[in-house]
């Protein structure tokens, strides 16, 4: 009865052991913990612009990496804004000699998968002259042949030196497109989605829109005008080639980025518009 | 369960064993870097009918999917076009050579960004802002393409946004799927009342005619401070030993501080008001 006694309290003892050993070894630190809760897309896409920085803010980011002698910066390409070609771009006949080379849209998106590698497809779109009024984008894509809607981004190395070695920041995982590689990009004469490929002498704005999920579908009704549900309770959207190409799929968890370039286009029947309309090669 | 552990000491390494498996489905490691998310600025999507449609159902009756935009209505990014089909001008300096007046100004309007460092446990980055015109991507000063001091002082940090805040008819909503990112806005007008942005004339330095970028900028750190130099050249410090910071550079991001940054990007045309061919509309010209 003694020994048994003792075996209770060694057993007791023994037990409140190991319950404060698993107590304590459950005290996990949180400070790098970030609860997601329902988020199924923690991470966001960005369209990417080089900037200059200033010759002092050089030397500051020489001095705070030994892996920079620069400051971490996308690669120079086509700046968003107003283009500003060295001579106009014009309608032309044929086309025009004064077209835009091709030129990167850089993109970058955190998410990741199991592996560590990109976790995202990002697709993006072109808009022409999308007024602010009418946010549905159907009638105003363009250029389909410079930037496919279902073409993702590619994954670009950019190298020891580059904006992948971003200070204090992880690592961006940087996509690209590159547009009008074999063709170049003749922005007045060669859009896919105007008749003959003409825009309109005059100003013009161009909308690239870019998302991480793929566009929206339109949700299917029931004759009631209750939102269908399959059997699972799913909700039932259009077929995936009936998508509304250039609206991110927001209700999805999608996210998006938006950026602009502003161009003129001239006549090229004007002589005044001194252009340089050329046959076509 | 300190019974059944007492009774059965086999079940000792069992309970150290299964103490710590957590579930990770919903637990994301973050890297412990200084800024683990960039900031983006915001504008509304392209979207169908539909979606407004959803974003105006009741929300008491749970609608599925959820979804609002993130950001109330405001001047979208691109080709800013001059009211009423005419021209934006560069017009003739009134008295005390104060520069003109274009009639044809456009309405102030917000910029939106957000960061998600933070916004969860508490906001960690203030954002700021930064108004530039036809910033030169070759020019190593950067900061000289600051303009429209009189709408936007230069390096102002944003208003955050608080969630609350919601307007009829004009309804947002955090987005679906993503976790919460802090908002910010920067309101771009010249605080006397006048809510108008004169593109052409109030620049802050000449604006000639022709196309014209304004570009904003917003960055997650206090722009760039260079260290301060002392007389023989090297790095200046203060009474307290500590580096000293000479003038701010608006328009250069702090990188080498991990600031990201992002832009927005809005193109105007100014025309010359003594060009005959240019429909202007400037003070002081007949109605």
């Amino acid at each position: 009865m003694a020994g048994h006694s003792r075996i209770g309290r060694l057993g007791r003892a023994g037990a409140a052991a190991v319950l404060a050993a698993a107590f304590a070894a459950c005290i996990v630190p949180d400070s790098e913990l970030k609860v997601q809760g329902d988020a199924v897309n923690p991470g966001t896409v960005r369209l990417l612009q080089a900037v200059t920085v200033s010759a002092q803010a050089t030397a500051a980011c020489d001095a705070a990496s030994v892996d920079l002698t620069a400051c971490p910066i996308v690669p120079e390409t086509l700046p968003f804004g107003a283009i500003d070609p060295a001579s106009p771009m014009c309608v032309c006949p044929s086309r025009d000699g004064n077209a835009l080379s091709y030129f990167d849209i850089y993109v970058e998106d955190p998410d990741i998968d199991d592996d560590g590698r990109p976790a995202d497809a990002i697709l993006g779109v072109l808009l022409l002259d999308l007024p602010a009024s009418s946010p549905d984008p159907a009638p105003y894509l363009a250029y389909g042949n410079l930037l496919p809607a279902n073409v993702p981004a590619q994954t670009v190395n950019l190298g020891f030196n580059s904006y992948t070695n971003a200070l204090e920041r992880p690592e961006p995982l940087v996509r690209r497109w590159t547009l009008g590689a074999e063709t170049g990009v003749d922005l007045c004469n060669d859009n896919a989605a105007a008749p003959d490929g003409k825009l309109d002498p005059g100003l013009h704005s161009l909308r690239i829109i870019v998302t991480d999920r793929p566009w929206y579908r339109r949700l299917q009704y029931e004759d009631d005008g209750e939102v269908m549900v399959d059997a699972h309770g799913d909700i039932v959207r259009v077929p995936v080639d009936q998508a509304s190409i250039g609206v991110p799929d927001l209700p999805g968890g999608a996210s998006y980025a938006v950026a602009d370039y502003v161009f003129r286009c001239s006549d090229g029947d004007d002589p005044e518009a001194v252009c340089n309309c050329v046959e076509e090669l | 369960m300190v019974r059944a552990l007492a009774t059965s000491p086999a079940l000792w390494p069992l309970a150290l064993l299964g103490a710590c498996i957590i579930p990770d489905r919903d637990i994301r490691i973050e890297s412990g870097l200084d800024n683990e998310n960039a900031v983006r600025i915001v504008q509304r999507a392209p979207r169908v009918a539909e979606m407004d449609d959803l974003c105006n159902l009741d929300p008491s009756d749970d609608p599925q999917p959820a979804y609002c935009p993130q950001v109330r209505r405001t001047r979208p990014s691109g080709l800013i076009m001059a009211p009423e089909g005419g021209d934006f001008c560069v017009c003739p300096r009134a008295s005390g050579n104060q520069p003109g007046s274009d009639r044809r100004a456009i309405a102030s309007f917000e910029i939106y960004a957000e960061d998600a460092d933070g916004a969860v446990e508490g906001r960690a980055d203030t954002l700021y802002g930064v108004a530039l015109l036809d910033a030169d991507a070759t020019d190593d000063e950067p900061y000289n393409a600051v303009a429209y001091g009189k709408y936007w002082q230069p390096g102002r940090a944003g208003e955050p946004v608080e969630e609350a805040e919601d307007l009829e008819g004009d309804r947002t909503a955090p987005p679906s799927g993503r976790p919460a990112a802090g908002l910010s806005v920067f309101q771009l007008d010249d605080s006397t009342g006048i809510r108008e942005i004169d593109l052409c004339n109030e620049a802050g330095r000449p604006v000639s005619a022709g196309l014209h970028t304004l570009r904003f900028m917003v960055t997650d750190r206090p722009f760039f401070r260079p260290r301060a130099l002392d007389l023989d050249g090297g790095f200046a410090v203060d009474e307290n030993g500590d580096p000293a910071y000479g003038n701010e550079q608006p328009g250069v991001p702090d990188l080498a501080s991990g600031a990201t940054y992002a832009t927005i990007d809005f193109g105007f045309e100014c025309r010359d008001a003594s060009d005959p061919e240019a429909d202007c509309r400037c003070d002081g010209d007949d109605e």
